[in-house]
């Protein structure tokens, strides 16, 4: 447990980066931040927030963001999700979570910039990867930073006609994040997909990849658990590392009728439009299992709106186990 | 539901507090000295006006050194970086803020009334830094601006109520604060204070990293008999469930509501503390003990070693790191 870090993150940006920067070109470029419990930072940019909206989707909102002022206008050049979490215990998905909020600038063409301040625990190696895909498929920089200087030298060398400069430090963020993941991904999966497939609940074929994980209704409908946003969070881990790849996102403790529910009762939760509106992925249920056995149905079914632990867990496990081996052999499919 | 704005604010300051209303170019403000005014930002998060954009406040948790009762850690809070003092008054200073800790200061409430309370202020805050520009005599860093949202539940005020709290019994003797969190489940509460009874001045707990500026307290309270605990609400009446939360700890003698008005209690063994209609702090004492003899006797020894901590916080960063790592 720990103190609240907003004001501490947003300090240091200040301190480091600036309130206004005047790039070597001679723009200006000002700095749009709100203090810890204001809620403007969740209006859309364009009506003085920090929200991005991409197709009628809206992400996360980021935590300060740099722009330049042209004709009374102001226009984003750079959104930034600033987070303490390697100090404050999280090592894995947590960091996933808050992908999602820079993303939203970088599919507008918005530099985007996740910054996760150095700590106890590492920047997971995966996050790179997934702003590496995003850099490419939306041809705009996601940047994952532990290092202010970097952002502050981008915003110097910032300019309308980007210069050689300009992009050779963006190469070189760029190279950087890349050997990060390169040498993590030799160190735990070998390089190779099919290793990174079985100890990450994922099962790859050549057009698409199937996502399983534990979700149950409880963990959408109360408000108490993080478990949307812990959803959102891997579904943009298996989109970015996957870039050209359909996701069948699979939860088979839940059905069709609940996620229909959920459809109806969560249109407006930021986290469930994601989840169900983005356009590589679709949601499966147990419902969508062809031809699971009537006693995988029924065990399914007894620990549907049991948390995952104890006997529950051992249910679970042994029904997932069941499933997977299905869908990898043939002898079951989801269409 | 009376909610507190500009002008009550300055009546409730001038009835209830030592200091004077003065007139200001920006406005009749609250004048204090500036180690008042530094507890004043630090409890209410009010920002100096030294830049427009994203002004800086001692509050918003930066000075909280752990975020748990009964434990003191280098990576709980927020004042440590690795081996490193992060936030501190001292830090503060050297790092070029040194306009806190010098001459008289002047409290400005500033009532916001638009749904981009923010963008709202900030333009307040541009044209007052450039109005002051006219009046060499004064420095912007000597205003200390306290916001009031009208679109925010209760004005945004349950700060300035937990400043009131902690202002009243401060000068009744007791070392208070209002960033003291007891648990992640429990919370922290919204207003606490401490009490030896061999010690007549009260003073807030920041106040003792003030040390180093030349503000000195002239006995720390370390034979520690006695403390209380608060809720504050503004918008609403309801803070017993809350309140109770904090009592069942067994930290604390008696509890209190803090409301801007007064309110017929349910029950005979919790305190209320409101605001009457001449603007007086009215205090409804309660008899009923919630201690735990035990476990109050461990957070006293806690809270005393926090003393500790925030006295060594004027020196060099090693004694504190020191003073921690022997404690644990």
């Amino acid at each position: 447990m720990v103190a609240d870090s907003d004001e501490l993150l947003k300090r240091e940006l200040i301190d480091e980066v600036g309130i206004q920067i005047t790039s070597e070109g001679g723009d200006d470029i000002y700095l749009r931040i709100f203090p810890d419990g204001s809620a403007e930072d969740q209006l859309p940019w364009d009506l003085g927030g920090l929200t991005f909206k991409h197709r009628g989707l809206s992400f996360g909102s980021n935590d300060a963001a740099y722009f330049i002022v042209e004709g009374g206008i102001e226009k984003p050049i750079m959104a930034l999700e600033l987070t303490d979490a390697l100090n404050r215990g999280s090592r894995g998905n947590a960091q996933y979570q808050r992908f999602h909020h820079a993303l939203g600038s970088v599919r507008n063409g918005v530099i985007g910039v996740y910054y996760l301040k150095e700590g106890d625990n590492e920047v997971q190696p995966d996050l790179y990867k997934m702003a590496l895909s995003a850099w490419d498929i939306h041809e705009t920089p996601y940047i994952i930073s532990q290092d202010f200087d970097e952002i502050k030298t981008l915003l110097k060398l910032w300019s309308h006609h980007p210069t050689p400069q300009y992009q050779a430090h963006l190469n070189s963020i760029k190279k950087n994040m890349q050997t990060i993941f390169d040498e993590a991904f030799e160190r735990r999966y070998g390089s190779d997909w099919s290793v990174f497939s079985r100890k990450r609940s994922t099962i790859i074929h050549d057009s698409f990849i199937i996502k399983y994980s534990g979700r149950w209704i409880k963990n959408f409908t109360d408000g108490s658990q993080r478990a949307g946003h812990i959803a959102v969070g891997e579904m943009y881990l298996s989109l970015y590392l996957f870039p050209n790849k359909k996701l069948y996102y699979l939860w088979p403790k839940m059905t069709e009728d609940e996620v229909k529910y959920l459809n109806q009762t969560k249109a407006n939760d930021k986290e469930w439009s994601l989840l169900s509106q983005e356009n590589r992925v679709t949601i499966m249920t147990r419902d969508n299992i062809r031809n699971l056995p009537r006693e995988v149905v029924r065990d399914l079914e007894a620990v549907s709106h049991l948390p995952g632990k104890g006997e529950a867990l051992k249910i679970y496990n042994r029904c997932i186990k069941f499933i997977v081996s299905g869908l990898r052999d043939g002898s079951l499919s989801i269409f | 539901m009376r909610e507190i704005d500009a002008e009550m604010f300055l009546e409730i300051m001038r009835v209830n507090t030592d200091f004077k209303l003065v007139e200001t170019p920006l406005g009749t403000c609250v004048e204090m000295d500036w180690a008042n005014a530094f507890c004043f930002a630090y409890c209410t998060d009010s920002t100096y006006l030294d830049c427009h954009v994203y002004p800086f406040t001692p509050g918003r948790g930066q000075l909280q050194l752990t975020n748990q009762a009964l434990s003191i850690n280098i990576t709980g809070g927020n004042m440590f970086d690795g081996e490193l003092v992060k936030f501190s008054p001292l830090k503060w200073c050297e790092g070029g803020k040194h306009y806190m800790f010098q001459g008289t200061k002047f409290i400005l409430p500033v009532q916001t009334e638009s749904k981009l309370p923010t963008a709202e202020i900030k333009a307040l805050r541009e044209n007052w830094i450039h109005e002051l520009n006219n009046y060499p005599e004064i420095d912007s860093t000597d205003f200390v601006l306290m916001q009031i949202e009208t679109k925010k539940k209760g004005n945004g005020m349950e700060k300035f109520l937990e400043y009131l709290a902690c202002y009243h019994f401060r000068e009744r003797g007791w070392v208070v604060d209002n960033q003291l969190t007891i648990s992640y489940d429990e919370g922290t509460p919204d207003f606490t204070a401490f009490k030896d009874d061999g010690c007549d001045e009260g003073y807030f707990l920041v106040e003792i990293m003030l040390e180093f500026a030349g503000h000195q307290i002239n006995q720390v309270h370390r034979n520690i008999v006695r403390s209380i605990v608060g809720e504050a609400k503004t918008g609403s009446t309801v803070f017993e469930g809350q309140l109770d939360k904090y009592l069942n700890t067994g930290y604390f003698n008696n509890g209190f509501g803090l409301l801007t008005q007064h309110k017929e209690l349910a029950r005979g063994d919790i305190g209320l503390v409101s605001i009457d209609e001449d603007y007086n702090l009215v205090l409804l004492n309660t008899d009923t003990n919630h201690r735990d003899t035990a476990l109050q006797e461990a957070y006293f020894t806690w809270f005393t070693n926090l003393q500790t901590c925030y006295q060594l916080l004027n020196g060099d960063d090693n004694t504190v790191f020191e003073f921690v790592q022997n404690i644990r």
